[in-house]
C-alpha cells in the first residue's frame, strides 16, 4: 500500500478532531474571503471614482448636486467640530487615504484570521501522531522508511488544510453572495477567480508547512520505544 | 557457514546503558539458522528474548559482534538499505496490537507490499484460515489478529519470520492452531516464548537465561 493511500486512510480516524480542525480552517477561510472581498469592493469603488482629485463619489446630474450639498455640510461640520479649515478637495483626499488604509487593515485582519485557523493543524497533527506511536513502530517494522513516514504525515496535514479550504471557499462564496444580494449588489462581480484558487493554494501550503514539524518528530521515533507504547 | 544460513549471530552482545549502570541483555550469542528451519527460544521474562528479536530484525544494533542475514553483514547497511532489507527479507509478529486499527484485514495484509496485490494477500489469508476480509481489527479475536499478522508477515516472501511471544495472549487451543500454521510457512522461523512446552513444534530449541543462550533441553 502506498504512503498516499495511507495518508487518506488515516483521515478516517479521530473524525471529531479532524472535523473540528477542518471547521476551524474553514472559518478562517470564510473570514479571509469576506474581509478580502470587502477590501476589493472598496478598491473597486475607489478605482471607479478615479484618482484622488477631489471627485470621489461625485456623479453627474441631480444626484451630484445632492451629494455636493451633503459633502459641503459634512466638511462644514468637521471644520466647526475640530476647529480646522479643510477644503472639500482635502476632505476627499483624506477620505481616500482612509479607505486605502482600511483596505490594508482588512487584508491584514484576513491574513491573521486564516493563520489562526490554520495554526490549529499543528495542534491536531501533534495529537493525532502522538496517539499513533505504536503504529509508526509497526510501519517501520514493515520496512517503511523515515522519509515515507514523514511524507505520509505531512500529506495528512496538507489534506486537512485542502479539505478545510474547499469547505471554507464554498461557504465563504455563499456568504459573499448573500452580502452582495442584500447589501452590496456589485460586490460579487468584483471578486476575481484567483482569490478562490489562491486561498485554496495558500491554505493547503500553510497546512503542509505547519505539519512538517509533527511529521518530522514522528518519523524520528525509535521503533523499540514505539513498540513499548500501548496505543 | 555464514553464507549458507539465513540468520547468523557471531559473538553478539547487547549492553544497555542505564543512568548509573550497564545492563548486559545478551552475552556473546553465536548461532545460525538454516533455510526453512524453525527455532524456538524460551526464557523467563527479562531474559533478553525481545532484544534478540530486535537485533535479528535490525531494529537494534548490537554492542559487539556480527549479525548476517543471508550472508549480508547488517552493520554495513545504512538506514534506507536496512529498511529495504526489513521489507524484503524479514516478517515480524509481535505479542499484541500488530494491526493498524483503521485498516481492514485485507488492507492490513497488503500494507507492506510495494505494489498492492489483492490476489496474493487473499491466498495468504485463505491459508491462514481467515475469512470476511472487510472486517476491522476491533471485530477480531486475538487468534484471528495473529493469523492476519502471520499473513502480513509473509506477504513479501521474506527469508525469515521473527515472532516475539506471539502466543502469549492466546489460549492453549489457539496456540496449537497458530503454531500449526507457523509450521507450514515457507520461511525460516525464529520464535520466542516464555512457554518451554512449545518445543515439540520446532526443529531446534534454545533456552535464554541471563543473556546466555543454551541448547534445549
Amino acid at each position: 500500500m502506498g504512503i498516499y493511500t495511507l495518508s487518506l486512510k488515516n483521515l478516517r480516524r479521530n473524525r471529531l478532531r479532524n472535523l473540528s480542525t477542518v471547521l476551524r480552517i474553514s472559518l478562517g477561510v470564510i473570514i479571509l474571503l469576506i474581509l478580502v472581498s470587502s477590501g476589493l469592493g472598496i478598491s473597486s469603488f475607489l478605482e471607479k471614482s478615479g484618482p484622488s482629485s477631489g471627485k470621489i463619489g461625485v456623479q453627474s446630474s441631480t444626484t451630484a448636486d445632492n451629494q455636493s450639498n451633503l459633502v459641503s455640510s459634512a466638511v462644514n461640520y468637521i471644520n466647526s467640530f475640530l476647529g480646522s479649515s479643510i477644503t472639500e478637495n482635502q476632505f476627499f483626499s483624506r477620505l481616500e487615504g482612509l479607505l486605502v488604509n482600511l483596505v490594508y487593515l482588512l487584508d491584514g485582519l484576513a491574513s491573521v484570521a486564516l493563520l489562526i485557523g490554520v495554526l490549529g493543524i499543528m495542534n491536531t497533527m501533534g495529537f493525532n501522531l502522538s496517539e499513533r506511536r505504536r503504529e509508526i513502530g509497526l510501519l517501520k517494522c514493515m520496512g517503511f522508511t523515515k522519509r515515507e513516514i514523514f511524507i505520509s504525515c505531512t500529506l495528512e496535514s496538507g489534506l486537512l488544510g485542502f479539505i478545510g479550504s474547499i469547505v471554507g471557499v464554498i461557504m465563504g462564496t455563499l456568504g459573499i453572495w448573500l452580502i452582495s444580494v442584500f447589501f452590496a449588489p456589485d460586490l460579487f462581480n468584483v471578486l476575481p477567480l484567483w482569490l478562490f484558487v489562491g486561498t485554496i493554494a495558500i491554505t493547503t501550503l500553510l497546512s503542509l508547512i505547519l505539519g512538517l514539524y509533527p511529521a518530522w518528530f514522528t518519523s524520528q521515533i525509535r521503533v523499540e520505544e514505539a513498540l513499548l507504547c500501548d496505543y | 557457514m555464514i553464507t549458507e544460513s539465513i540468520l547468523a549471530f557471531n559473538q553478539v552482545s547487547k549492553v544497555y546503558h542505564r543512568k548509573n549502570a550497564e545492563v548486559t541483555a545478551l552475552k556473546d550469542l553465536s548461532f545460525s539458522l538454516p533455510p526453512d528451519s524453525s527455532t524456538l527460544v524460551t526464557g523467563p521474562s527479562g531474559a533478553g528474548k525481545t532484544s534478540l528479536i530486535y537485533l535479528a530484525g535490525l531494529i537494534k544494533t548490537p554492542s559487539s559482534g556480527k549479525i548476517c542475514i543471508k550472508g549480508v553483514p547488517t552493520s554495513d547497511l545504512d538506514d534506507s538499505e536496512r529498511s529495504l532489507m526489513i521489507r524484503n527479507e524479514i516478517g515480524f509478529i509481535f505479542r499484541r496490537a500488530n494491526l493498524l486499527p483503521y485498516l481492514n484485514i485485507l488492507e492490513n495484509v497488503m500494507l507492506p507490499m510495494s505494489s498492492p496485490d489483492e490476489g496474493k494477500a487473499g491466498k495468504l489469508l485463505e491459508k491462514a484460515h481467515v475469512d470476511k476480509w472487510d472486517r476491522f481489527p476491533s471485530d477480531m479475536s486475538p487468534e484471528e489478529v495473529q493469523k492476519v499478522t502471520l499473513a502480513r508477515s509473509l506477504v513479501n516472501d521474506p527469508a525469515i519470520v521473527l515472532a516475539d511471544e506471539p502466543t502469549a495472549e492466546l489460549d492453549r487451543e489457539a496456540t496449537a492452531n497458530f503454531l500449526e500454521l507457523l509450521g507450514k510457512i515457507d520461511a525460516t522461523l525464529l520464535l520466542t516464548s516464555s512457554q518451554s512446552s512449545l518445543h515439540n513444534f520446532f526443529d531446534k530449541s534454545y533456552m535464554l537465561e541471563y543473556g546466555v543462550l543454551r541448547s534445549y533441553p
